[in-house]
């Protein structure tokens, strides 16, 4: 069981832990998308004082919504309307016109923004985090195999460290090895129904994707074929006629009317997310209203379905069987959109400490294979193979990311607003900052290679704290101005970020100055230097 | 047994054989699904594939913890080789 444990952590180990750090950043994908887009400002929030207007709010966005599809989307199937919430405060809407599809943003005085920031913003970690940026080539499958190693992997780290108790009271300071192994265990048991939670959901969302044969066998499409059947749909509409007066002008959607019977059944602030319009402007047009996520552990929320033009409730959806809600339950325990902010700052912080568990276990295989092979005294370079690569390796996935990810940031604020696939440039900088990092791990000796990483990283979360102030300069005025607590976190957690790998850094060199002096110049690994430790 | 064969024998028993079985095991849990509980079709599907899961994780791990490998390979074969033979009776619901 401890070998298994050892090597399916080994395996797949660089890899859980870049999903591991991108899914722990997800869980404030739409915080980060407005960071990264200047443009917005806070049109919904979530103060005592502002809930008062909030009824008041989502009737007017609702209101201008409707006028301006009314005037801009006459030759469509469908209207899309999406209300800002507290977390993304991004109102749009959306409609296509055969092929083509339009999208469009509002600023708080629903005036059409004109110029958005051409970015995939926190979309981008939520993506890499299942699909590796390989979506249509196998990196679902790839993270599908990543859950189910990690799973694994927490189960015969359970049997490793059955001695539960006496193992989380222990950690022992001074020898890094040791407490770098104490530390493993004890975030290991801390995070362990976290982690459980987190593979489990991530299997079960894909459940018949991984395991198709019997959907193959049973349905002519497959997947979606079973999802057909199992997910509830509202009957087709048939064609029908204009929805005109009595003096033949088109008649006005019925929002009002319907936004009073909702407020009998949905009593909290903020209550809808999205609205669809279907059929708009035809006598049996449908106006689907969708509750927030916030107060459900699914990912499908309540949906109430009105007539468009009379306000007349219509039976909506049916119940859905309870395997399709338990995936949906699963999903929604993944996602975590009910967690309040205290919540997602807890399930961030375990996200973080379950990317730390993957990387302590990392670096204790190192350190034990180091030890291990010096107890052996045999220096043959074919035997330190496996150790250089997991070294390298470990450099690369864990300082890696961290870089790349600045990087991505600093791309954001930095990059010509007007430049050609100004996103994917974005995304670009992420991949060559991790390639660099990857060289750089390969050139340079391993403790040097952490030293030096550990400073790029410092350096450039310390410039993105200074980017995030200075540009947009107005944009930070603004939010000190308006109290905006989610623009200014980011300027905070930055900088503590580039402190936090300043005190890494400093350990670090601490440590390689001691490696330096203690090494023993015929010995061939530079890359070994507790060589000098042992035979002292 | 040398020790790097046990492990490659291990490995293929817990990946390979674990998946075929659990494969095998969604196929007959959609067809006692359907015919003992009366649910829909897509269903049971659903349900047999997430349950598959269980069959996969239990296999995995008794191949790297049961005694005598060779053992369990060939019984594993066996069990894999009856189950395929029968599919054509689950094929049709």
């Amino acid at each position: 069981m401890i070998w298994l444990h050892t090597y399916l952590g080994i395996i797949t180990g660089w890899l859980l832990f870049v999903i591991f750090v991108t899914g722990t950043l997800s869980y404030f994908t739409p915080e980060i998308s407005y960071w990264m887009m200047p443009e917005r400002q806070v049109i919904a929030g979530d103060s005592q004082q502002q809930n008062q207007v909030y009824a008041q709010g989502q009737r007017y966005q609702l209101e201008k919504s409707i006028d301006y599809l009314e005037a801009h989307a006459t030759n469509t199937n469908s209207w899309r309307i999406y209300l800002p919430t507290p977390r993304d405060h991004h109102w749009y809407v959306q409609w296509s016109e055969g092929k083509t599809r339009h999208l469009v943003s509002f600023n708080k005085d629903a005036i059409p923004i004109e110029t958005a920031t051409d970015t995939k913003g926190g979309i981008f970690f939520r993506t890499f985090h299942y699909t590796l940026q390989l979506r249509g080539y196998g990196g679902r499958y790839i993270a599908g195999v990543a859950a189910m190693a990690m799973l694994l992997a927490l189960f015969t780290g359970i049997y490793t460290h059955r001695r539960f108790f006496k193992d989380f009271f222990t950690l022992r300071k001074g020898k890094l090895t040791k407490w770098t192994t104490d530390f493993h265990a004890l975030i290991g048991i801390v995070t362990l129904p976290f982690c459980l939670m987190i593979c489990i959901s991530a299997i079960m969302i894909y459940a018949i994707m991984y395991m198709p044969f019997s959907a193959n066998m049973h349905f002519e499409k497959g997947e979606r074929g079973v999802n057909k059947v199992i997910i509830p749909s509202l009957p087709t509409l048939s064609s029908s006629v204009e929805a005109l007066n009595t003096d033949g002008e088109s008649k006005s959607v019925a929002y009002p009317a319907i936004l009073t019977n909702l407020k009998k059944h949905w009593k909290e602030p903020n209550a809808i997310k999205r609205i669809t319009v279907e059929a708009p402007f035809k006598e049996n047009s449908r106006f689907i209203v969708e509750r927030t996520k916030s107060l459900s552990v699914s990912n499908r929320s309540e949906r109430l379905v009105y007539e468009s033009y009379t306000a007349a409730p219509l039976e909506g959806y049916a119940d859905e069987s309870a395997p399709a809600t338990f995936r949906r339950i699963m999903y929604g325990l993944h996602q975590a959109n009910f967690a309040t902010i205290g919540l997602r700052w807890l399930l961030f912080g375990l996200g973080a400490l379950g990317s730390a568990l993957i990387a302590t276990g990392l670096i204790i295989w190192v350190n034990k294979r180091r030890t291990a092979y010096l107890t052996a005294n045999s220096l043959r370079d074919d035997s330190s193979l496996s150790l250089r690569i997991m070294e390298k390796g470990n450099i690369a996935a864990i300082m890696g990311i961290a870089i790349a990810t600045s990087v991505f940031f600093l791309a954001n604020r930095l990059l010509p607003a007007d430049m050609i696939n100004r996103a994917s440039m974005e995304v670009n900088a992420f991949f060559i900052a991790w390639i660099c990092s990857v060289g750089h791990a390969i050139i340079r000796p391993s403790h040097n290679a952490w030293y030096e990483q550990t400073c790029v990283a410092a350096l450039s979360y310390i410039a993105l704290a200074v980017v995030s102030v200075s540009i947009p300069v107005e944009r930070a005025l603004d939010a000190v101005a308006t109290w905006d607590i989610t623009y200014l976190s980011f300027i905070v957690v930055f900088a503590l970020c580039g402190v936090g790998f300043m005190a890494l850094a400093r350990g670090l060199k601490v440590r390689l100055v001691r490696t330096s002096n203690g090494y023993v110049p015929h010995t061939k690994s530079a890359d070994v230097p507790n060589i000098k430790a042992r035979k002292r | 047994m040398n020790k790097n064969v046990a492990i490659t024998l291990r490995s293929i028993a817990a990946i390979i054989g674990g998946y075929v079985l659990s494969a095998l095991s969604s196929i007959y849990l959609t067809y006692g699904l359907v015919k003992l509980t009366y649910i829909s079709e897509g269903v049971a599907v659903l349900s047999a594939s997430m349950l598959s899961y269980i069959v996969f994780f239990a296999f995995f791990i008794a191949s790297f913890t049961v005694s005598n490998i060779a053992k369990w390979l060939i019984s594993s074969i066996l069990l894999i080789a009856v189950a395929v033979l029968f599919l054509p009776l689950v094929d049709v619901l």
